[in-house]
Order: structure tokens, then C-alpha cells, then sequence
């Protein structure tokens, strides 16, 4: 009796350990790290977790004062603070917006191109509180886990050479385009401002041509009007 | 004789229409929603902090609130709610709150709300104005024309002036140069309007840090801006205030950061039509009744 307790323990243990490790558990999302500056809680994280490459996310911060459960969310905590994502050595300037369900609470919206490890940067004051920080983010995960089938399964090895050259193809294409593009819309800017100089120009003449059209009617009405005299009396 | 006498009255109508020729366009600027929730932030920032000055005056409280609830009504509530839920239910409510504390006569609260609100509407700009507006002088010179139009508002009820001081063609441009004090019927008003016109000053100035590439027309605008709040303390009458706006901060906001106005109505060549048509009925008439 004894071993059969032991072994159903044994396998449930086991059972355990191998479900505990699959990838189809769903993991809690909070993958946040608070940071304490002063009598600041600096919290950062992504807004939907785990995060993958491609999907639409957003770096989310969220700011309190005080500590432990009386910490109270700094409203417009981010006035005076820059704060840039920063992958490998690439940086990107973020503009947080105040979130629409918690207090202190800022996101901005950001798609995750690449698999790996994004950080924070973060420098400027909270109210009166110095920082000057980097904070790792929750690390990006491939979206080919969840794909189904592979988009990249059929693609023949021999072919990638192929690929590369048609890309780079495209890329110079690209870059031609942009090129037109911002000359294009350089000529729009000019032809916006030729319009309002002409804009400006024919409100002038607008009045000036109902004064002088004003001034012409009277002069014929009182011409009209001598004639008639000058009728009468004959 | 008649003849005379009308063609003379044909000849003053005329000359008038063309004599009314203003020296400058009149400053009517289009609408711009971003420039317009610039403005309405700096209002109602200046007005709760009114109310914090005045907690346990309810005369002066009601007043306030009064204006706030013209600043922020249930249409800006709906659109803020358009982009973030949160500030659509805790912008008004602070300003509730505010009202409440300040009728209850509690100067702490009072204050903690000030603050809060005006974290709340700081944090209202980005979500309400998209950032290449937000970054926009023209839009940011704009908004400062609004609030200037306010105070324009305020103080000519204050003085209770007989002509809109915001009508440029109201303005006296002949009048004489010597100021004078006027007396003060409203006197929330006129704290109201100097209170705004600070406001419009201080946005400014923000302006000015912004683009100190502007710096000639910047020092006419800060200087004129000088003179205009002197001449509000000093209780200028309407047109020497008018003057001041009209002819010395509008002009070369305009010029400095490309605001367009909307083009004044053709009033000379109106009454010049006007007289026209005035005179044939006259000379129409007058020749039935000869041929009778």
C-alpha cells in the first residue's frame, strides 16, 4: 500500500514538473520591475505579456510616492522626463501618454520588430526626484512559436542568395522612392505657400475691386442722374 | 435745390465708405481645435486658482464656477472621453471637488485639488493635442490670441464698456493719447481679466523660449505684453486696452508666427453700394413724381 502511495506521488510530482515546464502553460503577465528612486516607485514592463515580435505593444510606467500599499500615483509624472527604448545600440525617443484606466500610469504604444532584450532609458526628474536609469524590459519572444504552419517552411535554402539580392533591390528601390517622395512633398510645401501669397493677394484685390466697383456705379448713376437733370431743364 | 442736396448726401455717404478704411485688418483669427484646448487649459488653470485664492467667499466662488463650468462642459468631457476614460471622469470631478472644498472652506484640500487638476490637464495636452500640433508655434501663438480675447472680454464687462472690445472697428483710432482711469463696476471680472491675461503672458513666454529665432518680433510682443497688463492694473479705459492688443500684440503675433486671419467684410465698398442704391429709389422716385 505503502509503494503504490509512493509511486502515484512520484508520477504526480513528475507530472507536475513536465506541465510546469511546457510552453503551453500560461505564464502570469506580470513581468514589471519597480525600481526605488527617493520616495519614488518607478514601475516599468509591457503592456501585454509575454511579448512577441510584430504585435502591437506598449512599454508601459507607472509612478508612485510613498511606499509599500500607501505608495499614491504621481499624476503627470512624466512631465520633465525623456525616456527612449533602446535595443542593442539602438535607441528610439518614446512619447508616453497617461493611460485611460490606472493613475500614473503612461504608455506608448510601440510594435516590437525584433526578438531579444529591450531596455528603458529613462533621465529627467519626477516632481523634484533626480533619474537617471536604464531598466530592462521583459524579453521579446519570437511569433514563430505561436505560427502555424511556419510563413518561412517552404522556402528553399538554395533560393536565399536569390533573396538577398531582391531585397537589396528593393531597399535601393525604397530609398529611391523616399528620395522622390520628400522632393515631392517639398514642392507641395512650395506650391501651398505660392497659393496663400496668391490668397492674400486676391483678398486685397477683392477689396480694392468692390471700392472701385462701388465708386464706378456711383459715377454713372450720378452721371446718369446730370443727364436727366440737364433733360429737364431743356 | 433737392438735387443739390442730394447729390452732396451721395458725395458724404461715399467719401465716408472710403474714409472708413481701417488702418489695419481686424484680427479675426479662424478656429483651431488644438490651439483652442491650449487655451481652455491655461483658463482653467487660472480660474481654480482663483477659487483657491477665494475659498469661503461664495460670491466669488460662484462666479468661478460659473466660468469654469464655460471652460470645461459636457462636450469636452465627451471628447476627452473620445481618447482617455480615465481624464474624461477625473477631470471634471476634480473641478467638482475643487468648487466643493472651496464652499466648505477647506484651504488644504483646496490646494491638494488645485494640484491634481493641474496634473490631470497637463496630461490632458498630449492626449487631446496630437504632438506635431503640439510642437506647432503657430498653433501655440493662436492659443494665446484666444486667451487674449477673453481677457479682452472680462475686462470690457469689468469697466463696462459700451462697445466690444474685441471689435477692432469699434476702436476709437483718433482718440486721444492721454490715458484714463475708468471706475470698476465688476471687480471678480477684472481680477478675472488680469489673472488671464498673466496667463497669456506666461504662454507667451513659454513660446518665446521655443523660438528665440523670432527674437525681434518677440521683444515688440513682450514689450507690448508689458504695457498691456500695466495698463489693465492702472484701469486704462476700454480703448487704450484695445489698443494694445489690437494694434501692438496682434499685429506682430500674426506677422511673427503666421497666423492667418479671416479677411474683413468689405464695409466701404458696402456702404458706397448701399448709398448707390439709396440714391436711384431717391431719383426714381422723385422722377415719377415729376412726370405726375
Amino acid at each position: 500500500m505503502k509503494t503504490r502511495i509512493m509511486a502515484l506521488a512520484t508520477i504526480s510530482i513528475l507530472i507536475l514538473l513536465v506541465f510546469s515546464n511546457s510552453p503551453f502553460v500560461i505564464k502570469p503577465a506580470s513581468a514589471h520591475i519597480t525600481k526605488v528612486f527617493g520616495n519614488y516607485l518607478v514601475t516599468v514592463g509591457w503592456q501585454n505579456e509575454p511579448v512577441y515580435n510584430g504585435l502591437l505593444n506598449a512599454p508601459i510606467v507607472e509612478v508612485k510616492k510613498g511606499s509599500g500599499d500607501s505608495a499614491k500615483p504621481v499624476i503627470n509624472a512624466l512631465a520633465n522626463m525623456q525616456i527612449s527604448i533602446k535595443y542593442g545600440s539602438v535607441t528610439k525617443q518614446l512619447d508616453f501618454v497617461p493611460d485611460s484606466t490606472v493613475d500614473g500610469q503612461y504608455v506608448s504604444p510601440l510594435l516590437p520588430s525584433r526578438v531579444g532584450t529591450y531596455s528603458l532609458i529613462m533621465k529627467g526628474t519626477i516632481e523634484d526626484q533626480q533619474i537617471d536609469t536604464e531598466i530592462p524590459l521583459d524579453d521579446v519572444a519570437s511569433i514563430d512559436t505561436l505560427n502555424f504552419p511556419q510563413s518561412g517552411s517552404s522556402v528553399d535554402t538554395s533560393n536565399i542568395g536569390q533573396i538577398g539580392t531582391i531585397i537589396n533591390q528593393l531597399t535601393s528601390d525604397i530609398e529611391e522612392a523616399k528620395n522622390n517622395a520628400n522632393s515631392a512633398a517639398q514642392n507641395v510645401a512650395n506650391v501651398g505657400k505660392s497659393f496663400q501669397e496668391v490668397k492674400d493677394t486676391t483678398d486685397r484685390l477683392y477689396l480694392i475691386s468692390m471700392a472701385g466697383i462701388g465708386i464706378g456705379v456711383a459715377g454713372i448713376v450720378i452721371a446718369v442722374f446730370a443727364l436727366s437733370r440737364k433733360g429737364e431743364k431743356i | 435745390m433737392n438735387n443739390k442736396i442730394i447729390a452732396l448726401l451721395l458725395a458724404v455717404v461715399i467719401s465716408s465708405g472710403l474714409i472708413y478704411t481701417h488702418p489695419a485688418y481686424a484680427h479675426n483669427f479662424g478656429g483651431d481645435e488644438s490651439a483652442s484646448f491650449l487655451a481652455k487649459v491655461s483658463e482653467i488653470k487660472t480660474e481654480v486658482g482663483f477659487i483657491a485664492k477665494h475659498v469661503s467667499d461664495s460670491a466669488a466662488i460662484g462666479y468661478y464656477s460659473d466660468a469654469l463650468s464655460e471652460y470645461w462642459n459636457a462636450n469636452d468631457t465627451k471628447e476627452m472621453g473620445e481618447r482617455n476614460t480615465l481624464l474624461q471622469k477625473e477631470i471634471p470631478a476634480t473641478i467638482n471637488s475643487t468648487i466643493s472644498d472651496a464652499r466648505a472652506g477647506n484651504q488644504d484640500a483646496v490646494k491638494a485639488d488645485v494640484s491634481q487638476l493641474n496634473g490631470y490637464l497637463d496630461e490632458a495636452i498630449p492626449v487631446r493635442v496630437d504632438k506635431d500640433k503640439l510642437n506647432n508655434s503657430t498653433v501655440q501663438a493662436l492659443a494665446v490670441t484666444f486667451v487674449l480675447k477673453e481677457v479682452l472680454e472680462k475686462y470690457g464687462d469689468a469697466v463696462n464698456s459700451t462697445v466690444n472690445l474685441n471689435d477692432m472697428s469699434q476702436m476709437n483710432m483718433g482718440g486721444s493719447m492721454q490715458q484714463m482711469s475708468v471706475p470698476i463696476v465688476d471687480q471678480l471680472k477684472y481680477e478675472n481679466s488680469i489673472g488671464l491675461a498673466s496667463a497669456a503672458q506666461q504662454m507667451f513666454n513659454d513660446l518665446v523660449t521655443k523660438n528665440p529665432d523670432k527674437s525681434t518680433y518677440n521683444d515688440k510682443i513682450s514689450t507690448a505684453f508689458t504695457k498691456f497688463l500695466q495698463d489693465i492694473n492702472n484701469k486704462a479705459d476700454g480703448n487704450t486696452v484695445m489698443t494694445d492688443v489690437h494694434m501692438q500684440i496682434h499685429p506682430n503675433l500674426v506677422s511673427a508666427y503666421n497666423i492667418q486671419t479671416v479677411p474683413e467684410f468689405p464695409m466701404p465698398a458696402l456702404l458706397v453700394i448701399i448709398s448707390i442704391v439709396g440714391v436711384i429709389v431717391i431719383t426714381r422716385f422723385r422722377s415719377i413724381k415729376l412726370r405726375q
